[in-house]
């Protein structure tokens, strides 16, 4: 207790210094903590944009088609409407639809691009995914119809408008040329630019009779109605319908995941630097502290104060400056991404830029306990590493000597 | 029949590598409840002395028995404890803890001590505050006092956890006359109240004319 005091009193000896050094350490932890924040909302956006776009809760694929870098129709399968429905009636299970990809050429007037042709249910995929929401221009496909949906980067670049008519030219599963005249209906901005640069849709039957796969598709997937179930859900279709291979939302992103979480330690590592620096000038403060106050260690030291006692009064300062540091901070920062979190950050600036996430418009920060109590504690623990060279010297002193010369 | 408290034996201590011999052989008997003045120039030892009784310096040679245990057997920390139940000290710069309170302070050596209450704390500084005539000052902050209330509230911090000797290091030097002649009254009036002996350094004629017991320390050897 009287530590605890005494520590808290010899704060305000140099109130200026305290806030200045406090204030450094602050500044360091608003970083990273409004960084985290937007780490936190570009994670947060991007696995909503892969569930609602590519990979929706979950999907189901023949053996070794997920493993395969190349969508190719050699991991097609038959009856996919009945396995559709049978996914349907599982319990936790939201929606299901399937999807039938391959690869495709894009003929536009003089121009040709390669394409990712994917065949979508009209009537279900709405239910599982939200591509068909992402419309910016054009209109939606009309079943029954020959028309067709484009990427947005994709219509850019092949300078194209909703009205065009194009031709795709695809091999279908016997393995002939098969070219098809479709008119651009619509075009999606998913976000994604995998999606966005590369993908043509067509409803589902169109895709079947272009490839000469009737009742086929490549994929099957679906909507669970808990987030948190997926695992089980995705175990227990697994055993239901072991003949296609089940995955998570998370095994069919692991890539994109691994590199999140790498960039995220990048970034910790970097900001880390400016809160490391500010923990130095913690260090500095506590070295002036032990040389000013040299006779007074002697004295408590006198009195029958033990030198880890000492220790542990000069490492207690270094965690006040942290505390406080890390409050002002937890404050200043939330604050900072709780104005991101509501009004995001325009990315405009970017353009058709890759920033790595698959974010389009604005990246919106995201608050969360996690991260803001963490950079409090990486505070108050870099303060207390900060105070320790300090703390041990002023406990390992010469009693005499700073009692006679007020040196340690 | 009087006990010694104390018992200095053959003590030898040198600094800078022999080049300063701050003690040379220092034999001295220190008795229960005694009122001593250890009095010389500058750098005849007597800070050296005073420090090495409290535990807080080691001899080169010779050791201290401190109410029968010999210091020389004990670790820092058993020093340490040493100091923290028996010994009292007493600043020549008062040496009191500028953020906290006159009471604080003199409640601090009895927060390290087992079987004080906070309670029991705050009576003891209060009490004994008051015997040293600072009552109705407990919440000044040092600064707020002069420089004999200082040395008061100090021989106070020193006195508070009845030790069984007060080590004093020139208590009257950054006094007026007048001001360390009521501090060393305080002192003896203490040692007659307490019982507790007083050890202090002195090269004040008028401190020396008021010890019961003084020791001349010239170049580190008792000359009388």
């Amino acid at each position: 207790m009287t530590l605890l005091r005494l520590s808290l009193r010899n704060l305000t000896r140099h109130k200026r210094r305290t806030i200045f050094t406090s204030l450094t350490l602050c500044i360091g932890l608003s970083m990273l903590i409004v960084s985290m924040g937007f780490l936190d909302g570009a994670d947060r956006q991007s696995f909503d944009n892969l569930i609602y776009y590519q990979t929706a809760h979950g999907k189901a694929m023949m053996e070794g088609a997920f493993e395969d870098e190349f969508v190719s129709l050699d991991y097609a399968f038959q009856d996919a409407d009945k396995i559709v429905e049978n996914v349907r009636i599982q319990s936790g299970i939201l929606a299901a639809t399937a999807r039938l990809r391959s690869n495709g050429m894009l003929i536009s007037g003089t121009q040709e691009i390669p394409v990712i042709v994917e065949g979508i249910d009209l009537e279900f995929d709405s239910g599982v995914f939200k591509t068909l929401d992402a419309i910016v221009a054009g209109e939606t496909l009309e079943p029954g119809t020959s028309g067709a949906l484009m990427g947005e980067m994709l219509a850019r670049d092949m300078e194209m408008q909703p009205g065009d008519i194009f031709t795709l030219l695809v091999r279908s599963a016997p393995g002939a040329l098969n070219p098809i005249q479709l008119k651009l209906d619509g075009i999606v901005a998913t976000g994604n630019p995998a999606i966005d640069r590369m993908n043509v849709f067509l409803p589902l039957h169109l895709a079947r009779e272009m490839f000469i796969l009737p009742d086929g598709a490549t994929e099957i997937a679906y909507k669970v109605n808990n987030e948190k179930k997926v695992p089980e859900i995705t175990e227990q279709l697994q055993d239901e319908l072991p003949a296609l291979n089940w995955y998570t939302w998370r095994e069919l992103s692991a890539d994109f995941i691994g590199f999140a979480d790498l960039k995220r330690i990048g970034s910790g590592i970097m900001l880390s630097i400016f809160v490391i620096m500010a923990a130095v000038g913690i260090g500095n403060t506590m070295i002036m502290a032990i040389h000013e106050r040299a006779r007074e260690i002697g004295t408590l030291r006198a009195l029958g104060f033990t030198p880890s006692s000492i220790n542990k009064l000069f490492l207690l300062e270094g965690a006040y400056i942290g505390i406080i540091g890390g409050f002002i901070a937890v404050i200043l920062g939330s604050i900072v991404v709780l104005l991101f979190q509501k009004y995001g950050m325009s990315l405009e600036q970017y353009g058709d830029m890759d920033i790595g996430y698959p974010i389009r418009d604005r990246l919106y920060a995201f608050w969360t306990l996690k991260s803001v109590l963490g950079a409090f504690i990486f505070g108050i623990l870099l303060s207390l590493i900060a105070s320790y060279g300090a703390a041990r010297r002023a406990a390992r002193g010469q009693v005499v000597r700073a009692l006679r010369e007020g040196m340690l | 029949m009087v006990n010694n408290i104390i018992e200095v034996k053959g003590l030898y201590k040198d600094y800078s590598q022999g080049r300063v011999k701050a003690l040379r052989g220092i034999n001295l008997d220190i008795p229960e409840k005694s009122f001593l003045a250890l009095a010389g120039p500058s750098g005849s030892g007597k800070t050296t002395l005073l420090n090495i009784i409290g535990g807080l310096d080691i001899p080169d040679k010779g050791e201290i028995i401190f109410e029968t245990r010999s210091l020389k057997n004990m670790d820092e920390l058993a020093l340490t404890k040493l100091r923290s139940e028996r010994i009292g000290f007493i600043f020549q710069q008062f040496n009191l803890i500028p953020v906290i309170t006159a009471l604080e302070n003199v409640e601090l050596p009895l927060e390290i001590l087992p079987d004080y209450s906070k309670q029991r704390r705050r009576d003891a500084a209060k009490d004994i505050l008051k015997r040293v005539g600072l009552e109705g000052m407990e919440n000044r902050f040092p600064t707020q006092l002069s420089g004999g209330q200082q040395q008061r509230v100090a021989i106070a911090r020193a006195l508070v956890k009845n030790p069984a000797v007060i080590l004093a290091d020139e208590p009257t030097a950054n006094l007026d006359g007048e001001t360390g002649n009521k501090v060393v009254d305080l002192m003896k009036k203490m040692r007659d109240e307490l019982g507790t002996a007083f050890i202090f350094s002195t090269h004040d004629q008028r401190v020396m004319d008021r010890a019961e017991v003084l020791v001349h320390l010239v170049d580190g050897r008792i000359q009388s």
